[in-house]
């Protein structure tokens, strides 16, 4: 047994998010249908480690190499061989086979790219099912990284619908009151939500984007969902394993999109953090701002 | 909107033209807007080179008061319709929210409310897709007349009452929030709130396919047969807790309640993937949510606000809008939808502040209730008035006097009619007469045979006195014969009942051995001088199978039994409070041998003989029409009494509050040490809907239409045609009581209640603590 590097989330006050600190822990070597993994880049989302607490299954997606695999695992997971998946803030894990995906051939990554795979194969799946007609407009607001990537998923798999992805100040100064067919709004504040649900047309769809958790609104639904005959569904944007949309099919679009960079998750709003030059990491102000948290644990390898 | 109805909504335009009117009417500003939308319908009317109809109207000219009011509009211009109402229907939820300016709501004062009404179409122009004479349902405010686009019109089908199809736009409300639901059969759907919404959608989710419906709501108060015939569960949350509904395991749940925490609990119990339909209105934000429910079982919330289908603009919303009033009409006409238990009130227009006031109380027994425009006279419904013709300001001024008596109006068609109806119930058969003896030859005794001779059917028959020289000068003066002692009246076969009028402390006795004897009693108040007594003599009369009365007149004068009338038929509605004032100099002289000086005698002012001092020989009777007025019960008392200017042992001064039943509080002062006044009493009541003022001139007001008085004002009480004195009624009542075999009008019971609070009055001013009042046997 080895030891690692381990992310240790630290609560802030009032259910905000506190900081990370990087410590020490234990490696586990993998039982039988686990496998270990050296993690080369893990996506993090704030919101989601308020949620969450010490060590528990809460970095949005990673990327890393198979390190050993244990007894009676699955034949395509093989020692080398770059793997997606979901599990603890480490720089190194030991996970059931069954949380991890191995990427599919040629699809020519950086490990950053590929972390956050899991977490862009959630954001489809919340919203797989809500309706977007060809022609019509919709608005995506809320925070900014998470809105950034959902309207990048929408104008690639819509392309005849109008995507506006403003932030809720724009879409007011623009004036847009009442002119969208359609409102994705990425919950992070959900004060902020009273506010977009403005820009919906009277019969229009909310779809809210819940992070992990409790999320208590107080929300007045008379001049909004009420007397603008608003339908709103939420969904749950958190990165799973075994994703409803993961492995082939969906990872190898999400890739495509990704290498094609018409998914960009490398410029801002994402935050980088190298635990080897800063040991502890205010989460604070990069939750307020609505960013997503990128780790590089290791050198980046050819892009795979 | 037109140009011009938008610049009268315009606040700055509204200002501008405020200042403007209100120069003009030499600063009455509460009339602007009253003459602005007069100025408006006229030029409305001549741009279109249109007559002008007057209708009636309710209007808030505040929030919080509600009256009825002339309004003007323009005959038809080019495709509208003028529709005669002839019900209007009101949506409890939302107007009291309006009426109270509650938040979310956004009424400008005055404001017109209502929004759904039918009736007929008096007049048409063009080639409107309805014709005169034909029954529609449209939105317009509660109003006699309503002018119209043909295009929003509704033609109501044969088979469906025009009160039901008043309801036409609750009906497309709740026909919206079915659809949003998108009910498949086998979805167990549930209602939150039993409203006239809630209880719409109740039938309609039935009628929709849904394979159990529940109804839900706080407490049971609205929870009718005909519901619990409907729903498959009737669930109150405060009896059966939230697991009851949790249980239903609802798939779609419509919330009709607009509370604020509808939706939280909606959240807590809907079933994963379903869907809530938010139908009411909610007035504050909602109780804390959590999305990550709403997410984590995938729950949709619709929004069903029906505000665009109400008026609709653009030919999408009208097709709905058409579509769904056709799909209410079939629905009751098919008896789906049945509004007969929801319709809690049908209100009589001039009684809309009454109505909008209980409203207001938050009334949980009121589900829907309707204005019937058909009850108000054929001049008020419509009338065509000129371009000159001056706003209908009356009402409102009425309304902002009726805080001060203002001046009074007679109407005596209206009343002499009302009590010679009641007059003549009260009347015996000539034929029968009861044959009296009295005990008592003394002032009070004295006072009586003419009352009695002029009741008609009953007659004196022989007086006794001790006092040898009183009986005698009695007898002689009447022409009957008298005696000396009790017993030769009632050893007399031919007397039928005994009028005893000796001092105080005699009664209970006196009348108990009448009893004894078989004889019906009537006391000269009070029935005794302690409540015991009077249970003796009571026991008596009941063990004879006697009646036992006491002589407590003063109610049977004019005004107080037009009171009596006017509070049964609804003027107060329930008692809040009462004031209660007697005052008079009573001179020296009459605590040594009363008013007359007849009998020379002190027993009035020793407390044995006379039992108390002005409250038991005087503001008993006031006492009295309290009870007789209102119907309640005092239960408690509290009183301070003392003797400061009058040689007795009695007291001359006396104050107390009491309490009622019912909760109400009155008060109580009365003394004989004033100086400078006659007998002076005044009784002064008033309740939720109204005030009855005994203190000359004798008057009342009432937000009801009672006895065919209009509502909002002030009226002098009726006058009744005289049959006699006060003391005449008394007598021909009881003895047409007595000869018919009935209980007196004013009962043993009675009597012994009575004597119940004096003795109650006097306990708490000796103990100087609250006492509550004994309930006699």
């Amino acid at each position: 047994m080895t030891s690692r590097r381990v992310l240790k989330p630290r609560p802030g006050e009032g259910g905000q998010p506190g900081s990370l600190e990087l410590g020490e822990g234990a490696r586990l070597d993998p039982a039988p249908g686990e496998v270990a993994v050296d993690i080369t880049a893990a996506l993090l989302d704030p919101l989601a480690l308020v949620a969450t607490e010490g060590e528990a299954r809460s970095s949005a997606g990673f990327c890393g190499l198979v390190a050993e695999v244990g007894p009676s695992a699955a034949e395509h997971l093989r020692v080398g061989q770059v793997v997606v998946g979901t599990g603890p803030l480490a720089d190194a894990v030991t996970v059931p086979e069954s949380d991890l995906d191995a990427l599919p051939p040629d699809s020519r990554l950086s490990a950053k790219q590929a972390a956050t795979i899991p977490y862009l194969a959630s954001i489809e799946r919340a919203l797989a099912g809500f309706p977007i007609k060809p022609g019509s407009r919709v608005i995506v607001a809320g925070r900014p990284a998470l809105r950034r990537l959902t309207a990048q998923l929408l104008t690639a798999s819509c392309p005849d619908a109008s995507i506006t992805g403003l932030g809720l100040r724009a879409s007011q100064e623009t004036e847009s009151d009442g002119r969208f067919d359609a409102l994705i709004h990425a919950l992070g504040d959900p004060a902020e939500l009273d506010s977009a649900l403005s820009a919906l047309r009277h019969d229009g769809e909310a779809l809210l984007l819940v992070p992990p958790g409790r999320q208590v609104l107080a929300l007045d639904f008379y001049p909004h969902v009420h007397r603008s005959c608003v339908r709103m569904v939420a969904r749950r944007v958190e990165a799973q394993a075994r994703t409803a949309t993961g492995r082939d099919a969906g990872y190898s679009r999400l890739a495509r999109l990704l290498r094609q960079r018409r998914l960009d998750v490398e410029a801002a709003p994402f935050e980088a953090w190298d635990p080897a030059d800063q040991r502890e990491l205010p989460l604070a102000g990069i939750a307020r701002a609505g960013k997503l948290l990128t780790v590089s644990w290791r050198a980046e390898p050819a892009p795979v | 909107m037109t140009p011009a109805r938008r610049a009268l909504e315009n606040p700055a335009m509204r200002s501008v033209a405020r200042t403007g009117v209100k120069y003009a009417l030499g600063g009455d500003t509460e009339s602007v807007p009253y003459w602005l939308r007069w100025g408006l319908a006229r030029a409305q009317a001549a741009r279109r080179m249109r007559r002008l109809v007057r209708g009636t109207a309710i209007v808030w000219p505040e929030p919080g008061r509600a009256l009825a009011m002339g309004r003007d509009l323009p005959t038809p211009g080019g495709g509208q319709v003028l529709i005669r109402a002839e019900a209007s229907a009101v949506s409890p939820g939302t107007e009291r929210a309006f009426f109270l300016r509650s938040r979310n709501t956004s009424a400008t004062f005055p404001y017109f409310p209502g929004y759904s009404l039918a009736g007929e179409v008096v007049s048409a122009t063009g080639e409107p897709p309805v014709r005169v004479g034909e029954r529609v349902a449209a939105a317009a405010p509660h109003a006699s007349l309503a002018l119209v686009e043909a295009s929003q019109v509704y033609r109501v089908p044969p088979g469906v009452s025009i009160e039901d199809a008043a309801f036409v736009q609750l009906g497309i409300i709740a026909i919206n929030a079915i659809e949003q639901a998108s009910i498949r059969p086998g979805d167990a759907a549930v209602v939150l709130g039993q409203g006239v919404i809630g209880q719409l959608l109740v039938q309609l989710a039935v009628a929709a396919g849904a394979s159990a419906v529940g109804s839900v709501a706080r407490t049971d108060r609205r929870v009718s047969e005909a519901l619990r015939a409907r729903a498959e569960r009737v669930i109150t949350l405060q009896r059966d807790g939230i697991e009851a509904l949790e249980k239903f395991r609802p798939s779609v749940i419509l919330d009709a309640t607009g509370h604020p925490g509808a939706i939280p609990l909606a959240l807590r119990v809907i079933e994963p993937g379903g869907t809530i339909v938010i139908a009411g209105s909610p007035r504050e934000p909602c109780e804390e949510a959590d999305l990550g429910e709403l997410a984590d079982k995938e729950v949709t919330i619709v929004g069903a606000h029906a505000g665009r289908l109400l008026q609709p603009a653009e030919a999408g919303s009208k097709r709905r809008a058409h579509g769904y009033a056709q799909r209410f009409f079939r629905l009751v006409a098919g008896q789906e939808v049945d509004l007969e238990p929801i319709i809690s009130a049908r209100v009589h227009p001039w009684e809309a502040d009454w109505f909008y006031r209980r409203l207001a109380r938050d009334d949980d027994a009121m589900i829907a209730a309707v204005f019937l425009w058909d009850r108000l006279e054929a001049t008020d419904r419509m009338q065509r008035v000129s371009y000159l013709t001056g706003p209908d300001l009356a009402p409102l001024r009425r309304a902002r006097k009726a805080g001060s008596p203002g001046r009074l109006v007679r109407d005596n068609r209206l009343s002499f009619a009302f009590m010679r109806g009641r007059l003549a119930r009260t009347r015996g058969s000539p034929d029968e007469v009861l044959r009296i003896g009295l005990i008592g030859c003394g002032e009070r005794g004295a006072s009586y045979p003419r009352a009695i001779a002029a009741a008609g059917n009953a007659r004196l028959a022989m007086v006794a006195d001790v006092n040898a020289d009183l009986a005698r000068e009695l007898g002689d003066r009447l022409g009957l014969r008298w005696g000396t002692k009790p017993e030769d009246l009632l050893e007399s076969d031919d007397i039928d009942a005994i009028l005893v009028c000796t001092p105080h402390h005699l009664h209970a006795a006196q009348a108990a051995e009448a009893a004894r004897h078989h004889k019906h009693v009537m006391v000269e108040k009070p029935l005794a001088t302690s409540l015991k007594d009077a249970v003796a003599a009571v026991e008596a009369a009941r063990a004879s199978n006697v009646c036992l009365s006491m002589l407590l007149q003063t109610r049977y004068q004019p005004h107080i039994r037009a009171a009596r009338e006017l509070i049964a038929d609804g003027a107060l509605g329930s008692l809040l409070g009462s004031t209660t004032i007697f005052q008079h100099d009573k001179l020296l002289g009459y605590w040594a041998g009363g008013y007359s000086g007849r009998s020379r005698s002190d027993w009035r002012a020793r407390a044995e003989t006379s039992g108390g001092g002005v409250l038991i020989h005087s503001a008993i009777h006031y006492l009295d029409w309290l009870g007789y007025l209102t119907g309640e019960t005092i239960v408690e008392v509290s009183a301070e009494k003392a003797t400061l200017d009058s040689p007795t042992e009695v007291e001359d001064t006396i104050a107390a509050w009491m309490r009622y039943a019912n909760g109400a509080i009155g008060s109580l002062h009365a003394a004989t040490c004033v100086r400078g006044n006659e007998p002076i009493g005044t009784v002064e009541l008033w309740g939720t809907d109204g005030q009855v003022s005994l203190v000359p001139p004798h008057r009342f007001f009432s937000l009801r239409r009672v006895a065919g008085y209009r509502p909002g004002q002030w009226h002098q009480l009726p006058s009744a045609p005289s049959g006699g004195s006060d003391a005449t009624e008394y007598f021909r009542r009881f003895a047409a009581a007595v000869l018919a075999g009935k209980q007196a009008e004013i009962s043993a019971e009675a009597a012994l209640q009575l004597q119940a609070v004096v003795e109650a009055f006097y306990e708490s001013a000796t103990a100087g603590k609250p006492v509550a009042v004994s309930q006699p046997p």
